[in-house]
């Protein structure tokens, strides 16, 4: 049995507060359901232990170096508490303080968002991953240092924690246990959720003490406000893929045209996630296909930003998020766009739409609308010759929480998934829509790759939906089609939540125990188009 | 009775003024960044949870938002605890009665100043009166049993969910135990004293009509406590998260569902223009701009590159 350690000992001294055990995670179903083979967990080496932080669970998302003298230690805990006074500021911290205070007041501690989060179930339900778990800290804490007679009155009331190195180290790494997915939200009888103190924890960590995962931070948003993409692709570069993508599609389907780039008087601008042409070019293959072939006044842009459409901002550090935001707005304004159209990213869709939405005043209020309502529209306007009996496989959607629960997004790619699928070879998870779990890889974890980070986020917060990807094809619903021999899709109109898939896949080796693949939901109108002999989704394509 | 009926009185102001300070800081506080969660109440046509972002070039047409959608939502909400049935429901179970015992006991509270004003305007509100004063009568005493003791059993049953319940009892302080039983005291003694010395809460009435009328009452001990319990309750309550009628309503209002694009809000652009003329202060690398730097200079000192 794992241990369940209490709040308070989140401040005791040993080396690791819990080791996990993937026998006690949340049970599988068939061909997964034997506990006694799942996979391991990768541990740290012991050089590694010495050198890095991972004294909550044994993994590391952060890398932080362990401090060398107790005058180290006490000055990180000193930072902390500084900043997260920053967090009750109106000045440093506007964006959020409304919808903070009354997280940080109101909840009720009656753990009703515990069962609907993914990662406290799927982790078979550890108690440090108890969405109010960390929350509590944060509030503790804040009582402690920020309200008046806090430190008498948390030893009077029980509520008192100790705040040494270990509590605000282990809590740094806690902040990176949460996919921000907002489900436990959604379950609070008072509003309160959890995923926004979360974040904001991380913010004190990056904007205080300029801590934070490599992927988002020096290799996420620096980079991309550097050389133009957190891939760390270049303008130059971009336009080679581009060549290179358009010479591809001519193998695949026998078009031949010419991509537009920066195109003047464009009525669009077309942004994708950058990871796709790395990754996935079939995607933006597909979106070309499907624009040049609707006749679209689109144009992509090969601007500093413009081919990026991620804002790893959004996850941890309201700063960068600002300045990606208004770069992206920058370089839709210089084109003289009448719209920004999100390819398939969900954070991306959020952040530009939704979150950015009030730092754009005046004429930085282009306006930006999900590619998900745009091909549903182009598709049911019978612009495409479509023959669903080409997509001839079982396919499930995947709902990205960034665009479902947090921008109400649901039914257009329905009708798009719909309209290319014969009747009965779509079926959706339970639950969907609004409803739906995180795939596990939201927030930035699906790009962290460092360490064992990667294991955790696989095995741990991505195995809720991996169980729902194995019931919406299993054996109830039909006894043959886990056969691996049967190719069926995950449609998952998202690059992170692909990149988590293609990570849980690996991982659980699914595509050959189970037949399960992942696509975007462009791939899937492409491969319904009779105009081109050749399949576009080639199931024996590597993963 | 002058240093019960003080006590009350001043109960009553401090509830009203920091629950009221309690609102007006969330309500005054800066404009927030979009945090919405769908559903979203007032969209319409959208049970599922879609929102106006589902429609192609949706600024291009006139926004559609039903308040009686709203109000249907929230009375579902408040009425029937929707949510917590929903994904918590044996905490449902105890917790329904407690808060809709409390419901009860509100309307109790509210006849009997009803009562009050009736007696005081020379009225009689008595078992054998008129039948619209018997019927004030019986269902003040209806309400103020039904909801006492439904507000005991849900104090009870929720003493036990915290005391038994793994996952409760990790994360309550002694300060939740305390609120319950002190809620429990208010109600049991309030049923004591009507099962044992006043059937007709006669007594609370004519505390109440004193109130009103600035004159002195005398009450048996048994509502002497009450009382005394219910005005030093009154006088807690706003500083703890029991009120959280107040957070809920924000939460859901000005976060959970406040979607108002700011495109066609011009209260929003004008709060963005304030908002990023504050001074920041964070120090870490990617920002630190030295004294003095504002909102401003931080996010497009980069961009304007
Ligand atoms: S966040 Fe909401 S659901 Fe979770 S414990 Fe607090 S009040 Fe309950
Ligand atoms: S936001 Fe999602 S991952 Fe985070 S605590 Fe809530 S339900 Fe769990």
């Amino acid at each position: 049995m794992v241990r369940q350690p209490g709040i308070k000992d989140i401040s005791e001294l040993s080396d690791q507060l819990v080791e996990l055990d993937p026998k006690e995670l949340m049970p599988l179903p068939y061909p997964y359901d034997d506990r006694d083979t799942q996979a391991d967990l990768k541990k740290l080496t012991e050089a590694q232990r010495q050198r890095l932080e991972a004294s909550l669970d044994g993994f590391t998302a952060l890398q932080l170096a362990i401090p060398k003298t107790k005058e180290e230690e006490d000055e990180f805990v000193r930072q902390f508490v500084t900043g997260v006074g920053k967090l009750l500021s109106e000045d440093d911290n506007w964006a959020f303080l409304g919808p903070l205070m009354l997280r940080l007041d109101y909840c009720a501690k009656c753990q009703s968002c515990a069962e609907a989060c993914q990662v406290f179930v799927g982790s078979g339900r550890q108690e440090i991953y108890r969405p109010n778990y960390r929350s509590e800290l944060l509030r503790r804490i804040i009582k402690k240092y920020y309200s008046p007679g806090g430190k008498l009155l948390a030893k009077f009331n029980g509520a008192d924690i100790d705040v040494n190195y270990k509590t605000v180290a282990r809590l740094a790494e806690l902040a990176y246990r949460c996919t921000l997915c907002r489900r436990c939200a959604a379950a609070c009888p008072i509003g309160v959720g959890n995923a926004m103190i979360t974040r904001e924890i991380r913010k004190v960590f990056s904007q205080e003490m300029g801590i934070a995962p490599t992927e988002l931070h020096k290799g996420g948003t620096v980079k991309h406000l550097a050389t133009g993409s957190s891939t760390g692709m270049t303008p130059a570069a971009f336009a080679d893929l581009v060549e290179f993508m358009e010479d591809e599609v001519e193998e695949k389907t026998g078009m031949r045209f010419k991509w537009p780039i920066d195109k003047k008087g464009a009525d669009i601008l077309l942004i994708h996630n950058a990871g796709e042409f790395m990754a996935w070019p079939e995607n933006p293959e597909a979106f070309a296909i499907l624009f040049e072939k609707a006749g679209v006044n689109y144009t992509l842009s090969s601007e500093l930003l413009g081919y990026d459409a991620v804002n790893y901002g959004l996850w941890y550090d309201d700063v960068q998020f600002a300045k990606v935001a208004l770069k992206h707005i920058a370089v839709a304004k210089k084109l003289g766009v009448k719209k920004i159209i999100i390819g398939e990213c969900g954070h991306a869709h959020k952040a530009i739409t939704v979150v950015a939405d009030r730092i754009l005043a005046g004429d930085n209020q282009i306006p930006r609308e999900s590619s998900y309502t745009f091909l549903a529209d182009l598709v049911e306007r019978g612009l495409f010759k479509l023959d669903p009996s080409r997509n001839n496989f079982p396919t499930t959607l995947h709902d990205p929480c960034n665009v479902v629960r947090l921008m109400g997004i649901v039914d257009p790619q329905r009708r798009v998934v719909r309209a290319v699928t014969p009747p009965g070879s779509f079926r959706e998870m339970t639950p969907h829509g609004v409803e739906n779990y995180c795939c596990g890889g939201g927030s930035g974890f699906a790009i962290m790759n460092a360490l064992n980070f990667p294991d955790w986020r696989n095995a741990v917060s991505g195995r809720m939906k991996f169980k729902q990807i194995l019931e919406a094809f299993g054996p109830e619903l039909a006894p043959d089609v886990l056969d691996p021999s049967q190719p069926k899709y995950v449609v998952a109109p998202c690059s992170n939540c692909k990149g988590q898939m293609r990570g849980t896949f690996e991982y659980f080796d699914a595509t050959a125990k189970t037949g399960i693949r992942y696509t975007g939901m462009v791939e899937l109108i492409v491969n319904a188009m009779t105009d081109f002999e050749k399949p576009f989704l080639n199931p024996e394509e590597e993963f | 009775m002058w240093a019960l009926q003080g006590l009350t009185y001043l109960a009553v102001l401090v509830f009203v003024f920091f629950v009221a300070r309690r609102a007006a800081r969330y309500a005054s506080a800066p404009m927030h960044l979009r945090w919405e969660l769908y559903p979203v109440a007032h969209e319409v046509d959208k049970e599922y949870g879609g929102s106006f972002m589902e429609e192609m070039d949706w600024w291009t047409k006139p926004r559609r938002t039903s308040f009686f959608n709203t109000i249907k939502a929230m009375a579902i909400e408040i009425l029937f605890v929707k949510t917590l049935w929903e994904n918590s429901r044996k905490l449902w179970y105890v917790s329904y009665p407690f808060h809709g015992g409390l419901y009860v006991v509100i309307a109790y509270l509210a006849l009997l100043v009803l009562g009050s004003l009736v007696n005081l305007f020379g009225g009689q509100v008595a078992a054998n009166a008129d039948w619209w004063q018997a019927a004030l009568y019986w269902l003040t005493v209806l309400a103020g049993v039904v909801g006492m003791v439904a507000v005991s059993v849900g104090c009870l049953g929720l003493l036990a969910m915290r005391t038994f319940s793994d996952g409760l009892r990790r994360y309550s302080t002694p300060a939740d135990y305390f609120n319950l039983v002190f809620i429990l005291a208010v109600a049991v003694t309030g049923l004591y004293g009507w099962a044992v010395v006043d059937p007709g809460f006669s007594q609370q009435r004519a505390f109440v009509v004193g109130l009103l009328s600035l004159k002195a009452v005398a009450l048996s001990p048994i509502f002497v406590a009450n009382a005394t319990l219910f005005a030093l309750f009154l006088t807690y309550l706003p500083f703890t998260h029991m009120t959280h009628f107040v957070g809920k309503f924000f939460n859901y209002h000005n976060v959970r569902w406040d979607d108002t694009p700011n495109a066609s809000s011009q209260a929003n652009q004008r709060a963005l223009g304030e908002a990023l003329n504050k001074p920041i202060s964070w120090p870490a690398p990617h920002i630190g701009g030295g004294a003095g730097q504002k909102w401003v200079d931080a996010v497009t000192r980069e961009v304007n590159k």
